[in-house]
């Protein structure tokens, strides 16, 4: 959605420039840009620089006050989520049986590493059963591989998923996966 | 539907009613008059500042109208204006208000019954998006469709203003 219009209302406003839809007489804000909600207990919306979940339970930003620093911090500026993870679903990377899965290399603009203990590699016999996690061993930092031959868990099964996570990032694209196919079970 | 009536602050040419809420929707003027609050009334096209009686020849004339609306789903609290549709906000029921000229002027099509805008004017717009509060929580409608943005933790814990 692109969002450009002006307040219309009085006791519900909006500030298109911070993304906030204020709702005054509940103390709330909804930051239609990230998709939290603020409580609002103290500040009537002048001033107020960014919505920051710090500790992301539910979308809900803790209870703020014009005296906590979070929300004035520029590094918080525009909202961006402190984490983001992408998870994929289930694939039987190999029609005949099963794969398995020697490196992953995300694409996008990602100042620094995965966080720690990932991408990391589902690996399922079963639809119905439940998922074991193969962690990356080491991430090769002139290709940006991370392998997963030492993994404790090799990445060794009928079907796979993956799941990414990153701090710090601007985009995420994509991943590359190296795959073998293995003999027949 | 380029030119937005304004009004100059000169007096109306005639019968202007009070309302609870207004809007600009194209080249009118829309209100939720108080003689009737299940109901919505626009301006003539292109003048903010002109009224005609209802139903009459100048009124036909010049696209100046009004629409009733079912009282089971509560007063008109609120009309989100955009340069060619509105939402017409009752407390219970969401309508698209559409230009279409000639004798219709505009259609009315109910899209969402049971989430309305609880109190009058408890919405806000942004472009194309429409934030409002229902008296079940929190809500944005964009393209007919009905989203609920507080489900979860702030619509359990939500009490209408």
């Amino acid at each position: 959605m692109a969002f450009s219009a002006s307040p219309q209302q009085k006791n519900v406003c909006v500030n298109p420039a911070l993304g906030l839809v204020f709702f005054e007489e509940q103390a709330l804000a909804y930051n239609y840009k990230t998709n939290q909600w603020s409580l609002l207990t103290d500040i009537d919306g002048k001033g107020f620089f960014s919505v920051h979940d710090a500790d992301q339970v539910l979308g809900i930003v803790d209870p703020l006050s014009v005296t906590t620093l979070d929300i004035y911090d520029s590094s918080h500026s525009g909202s961006k989520p402190a984490e983001a993870t992408l998870a994929t679903g289930d694939f039987q990377l190999n029609e005949a049986g099963r794969v398995v899965i020697d490196w992953a290399r995300p694409y996008g603009d990602m100042a620094g590493n995965a966080t720690t203990n990932f991408p990391r590699v589902g690996v399922k016999d079963n639809l119905n059963s439940t998922v074991a996690w193969s962690n990356a061993g080491s991430v090769n930092s002139r290709t940006g591989k991370y392998h997963y031959r030492a993994a404790t868990i090799p990445p060794e099964g009928r079907y796979m998923s993956l799941e990414l996570r990153y701090s710090t990032y601007t985009s995420i694209s994509g991943v590359e996966l190296e795959i073998h196919p293995t003999g027949k079970v | 539907m380029s030119e937005k009536p304004s009004y100059s602050g000169s007096g109306f040419t005639s019968g202007a009613e009070q309302a609870w809420c207004c809007a600009n929707v194209g080249q009118f003027i829309v209100i939720a008059p108080n003689s009737n609050r299940f109901s919505v009334r626009w301006s003539a096209i292109g003048d903010a500042t002109d009224w005609p009686i209802l139903d009459s020849a100048a009124a036909r004339t010049k696209q100046s109208s009004n629409q009733l609306f079912p009282s089971k789903f509560g007063t008109v609290t609120g009309i989100a204006g955009t340069d060619f549709n509105a939402y017409v906000f009752q407390e219970r029921a969401i309508w698209s208000m559409s230009y279409q000229g000639g004798d219709v002027v505009f259609s009315f099509d109910r899209f969402e019954e049971g989430r309305g805008c609880h109190r009058v004017n408890r919405f806000v717009a942004v472009d194309e998006a429409v934030f409002f509060e229902s008296q079940y929580g929190y809500h944005v409608v964009q393209g007919n469709q009905v989203t609920d943005i507080g489900y979860g933790i702030v619509d359990k814990s939500y009490t209408p203003s």
